[in-house]
């Protein structure tokens, strides 16, 4: 799956990596993600984890990353 | 009576000595510091009001803030100076600053090494004070024997958790078998629950007694699967964790359900975070009717920005607020460079270890833990429930008052039947033995029916609905009902001695005997009760012994009783 956004940071705890979509939505993205790309319009390539549960809670769903492009 | 009472003149000096030190005596031990003054939103307000101000004024000025103030020491009445919590010091200061009743009004300072805890951040640590922790601590047991799990990203032993009892614990994150925190979240919300107090270094926790069962189900990017939590729950639950703290969350999960409701069967306190959409709409398991949703508050006391609420919230707790200087949670966790730092969070998921310490606190009071939920939600302070702070928020010091209470039916029982025992061995009078069994369970739980009726807890009918060793704290606050001589055999022996010379003197001696001696016994067995300067066993020994005397003169007036009926014949 192919998912579009905004990179941001989550501030919750010690943070997780949010995409915020155009139509308000938001994945919480899980892997790697480079810092460096924060606040950017980006491309995320992944999986959606269904059914897993996290500490960020922000509602959406769950995506394993396997990469991530400027968009 | 042969009730022998040769040392009063050297127990009386005592109880002056005692007096004249007060409850500050016990916590004073070590060389003054310079004032530090507490610098957070929320916290103690101390009111110095003209001197020979009444209580109607004091009254006054709780109404003006919205809050309850207490006389800050029996010897301070003269003086007029009160006390109590707040919500924002500075419009609290500000609102007082020129009343007429006032003549001085600031935040609480705290006497660095003097006071308990002596973490040398726990100035910082608004959260603590806001949820009425520092109450709770006052001679009290701190979640002692409490088990606690915390199923998150695992938990390290970091430097300021090295004198907290922390298990082995496991890790159901595949590839990673260690326990041990490789993210941060986890040991962040370990410390909020349990961190070591009163060590000299860093912060304090809510429940610095309990033991932390560590269960790792989220991986270093924060991320667990269904079958990952469902068995970390499963696992804390077959290790006899009393309490589990899930500050986690996300979709309904059947399998997450499934294990919940099997640990709440077996008597598990289950809490778990609203979540941080900040809208409404409870995430799970936070949901769910089988655990303790919490939603989070920021120093200001209102539902913090990003708390999600609505059905499913069941209380609010100290969450965070980064936004405000120093409004996070402020706790001690790994660094992710081998080492640890002190780091303030903000989340539903730091209000919910608010809630699970002060759970384990309850549960290491005897609470039994089908009660602990109903009396937390209870003593919650709010006005009914609402979709933003459920219940309302989370305050130690009145869940154990509330739960103090709540042992009035037990206590009342217990003095019955201790002087219907007493009374059956001397074989007493019907009239005799059911007049000093009704009195002594009075005595032991008080009328505790009023606390039942739609009364307010005040004036005489909040003493009536207590038993007669609460009494001191309604009279002179929380802190007096504490004082070893009253804890004792001390009033039944006056009694005993002031009325031991009729029969309904007899008859009220030996209620008053039974009733003391059944309560102490109770409070021996549950940590209800901890008498100043006794701590631990020396303080459950006090008590047992003096409900061991209350047991003989019980024993010795109903057998004064008999030999007086049989005299009359």
């Amino acid at each position: 799956m192919t998912y579009r956004g905004t990179l941001s940071r989550a501030d919750f705890g010690p943070g997780a990596w949010i995409l915020e979509q155009s139509d308000g939505g938001k994945v919480q993205l899980v892997g790697d993600v480079p810092t460096h790309l924060e606040g950017c319009r980006v491309t995320v390539t992944g999986q959606a984890l269904e059914g897993g549960m996290g500490f960020a809670m922000v509602g959406g769903e769950m995506v394993q990353v396997s990469a991530i492009q400027k968009a | 009576m042969g009730v022998k009472f040769s040392n009063l003149a050297g127990i009386t000096a005592l109880v002056g000595l005692v007096v004249a030190l007060g409850p500050s005596a016990v916590e004073r031990t070590e060389a003054p510091v310079p004032l530090v003054a507490v610098p957070d939103a929320g916290g103690t307000l101390v009111v110095d009001l003209v001197d020979g101000s009444s209580e109607a004024d004091l009254e006054e000025i709780e109404a003006l803030l919205g809050v309850n103030l207490d006389w800050t020491h029996p010897l301070s009445v003269d003086e007029a100076l009160a006390q109590g919590t707040v919500f924002d010091l500075d419009d609290a200061v500000a609102l007082l600053a020129d009343h007429r009743l006032v003549e001085v009004v600031e935040p609480e300072m705290q006497m660095g090494a003097f006071a308990w805890p002596n973490d040398p951040l726990y100035d910082k640590q608004w959260n603590l004070r806001a949820m009425g922790a520092p109450d709770g601590w006052t001679a009290t047991r701190k979640g002692e024997g409490i088990v606690v799990a915390v199923i998150d990203t695992g938990v390290s032993q970091i430097e300021d958790l090295k004198g907290t009892n922390v298990l082995k614990g496991a890790s159901f994150v595949p590839g990673n078998p260690s326990s041990a925190d490789d993210q941060g979240h986890g040991t962040h919300v370990a410390g909020t629950i349990a961190q070591t107090t009163h060590n000299g270094i860093g912060v304090a926790g809510v429940a610095p007694e309990a033991t932390i069962l560590p269960v790792k189900v989220l991986s270093k990017y924060g991320f667990g699967s269904s079958a990952w939590i469902a068995a970390g729950i499963d696992y804390a639950d077959d290790e006899g964790a009393d309490v589990i703290n899930l500050s986690l969350g996300g979709s309904y999960s059947a399998v997450i359900h499934n294990a919940i409701k099997k640990a709440r069967k077996n008597g598990t306190i289950v809490v778990a975070a609203a979540g941080n959409s900040g809208k409404k709409g409870v995430g799970y398991p936070g949901a769910l009717k089988e655990t303790i949703g919490v939603s989070a508050t920021g120093p200001d006391g209102s539902l913090a920005f990003y708390s999600s609420w609505g059905p499913g919230v069941d209380i609010a707790a100290p969450g965070g607020d980064r936004n405000v200087k120093d409004g996070g949670i402020l706790q001690n966790t790994v660094d992710g460079k081998g080492g640890s730092h002190y780091v303030e969070y903000q989340g539903t998921s730091m209000a919910a270890p608010h809630v699970a310490g002060a759970a384990a606190v309850l549960l290491s009071h005897g609470v039994p833990a089908d009660a602990v939920e109903r009396v937390l939600l209870d003593s919650a302070h709010g006005d009914g429930w609402n979709e933003k702070i459920g219940h309302g928020h989370l305050n130690l010091a009145a869940a154990l008052g509330a739960s103090v209470q709540k042992f009035g039916g037990i206590r009342f029982v217990l003095g019955t039947l201790f002087v219907l025992l007493v009374t059956q061995l001397a074989s007493n009078r019907s009239s005799f033995r059911f007049g000093a069994a009704a009195i002594a369970g009075v005595v032991a739980g008080g009328a505790f029916v009023f606390s039942w009726l739609p009364f307010v807890d005040t004036g005489v009918f909040a003493l009536l609905s207590r038993g007669l060793l609460e009494w001191p704290s309604v009279l002179l606050g929380p802190a007096w009902m504490h004082f070893p001589l009253w804890l004792s055999a001390g009033i039944p022996l006056l009694a005993a001695l002031a009325l031991g010379g009729f029969r309904s003197g007899r008859m009220v001696a030996l209620g008053v005997s039974g009733g003391v001696g059944a309560h102490l016994l109770h409070g021996a067995a549950t940590g209800t009760l901890e008498p100043w300067l006794l701590s631990g066993v020396l303080g459950t020994s006090w008590l047992s012994v003096n409900a061991a005397v209350c047991l003989l003169l019980a024993l010795s007036i109903a057998g004064s009783e008999k030999i007086q009926e049989e005299g009359g014949r």
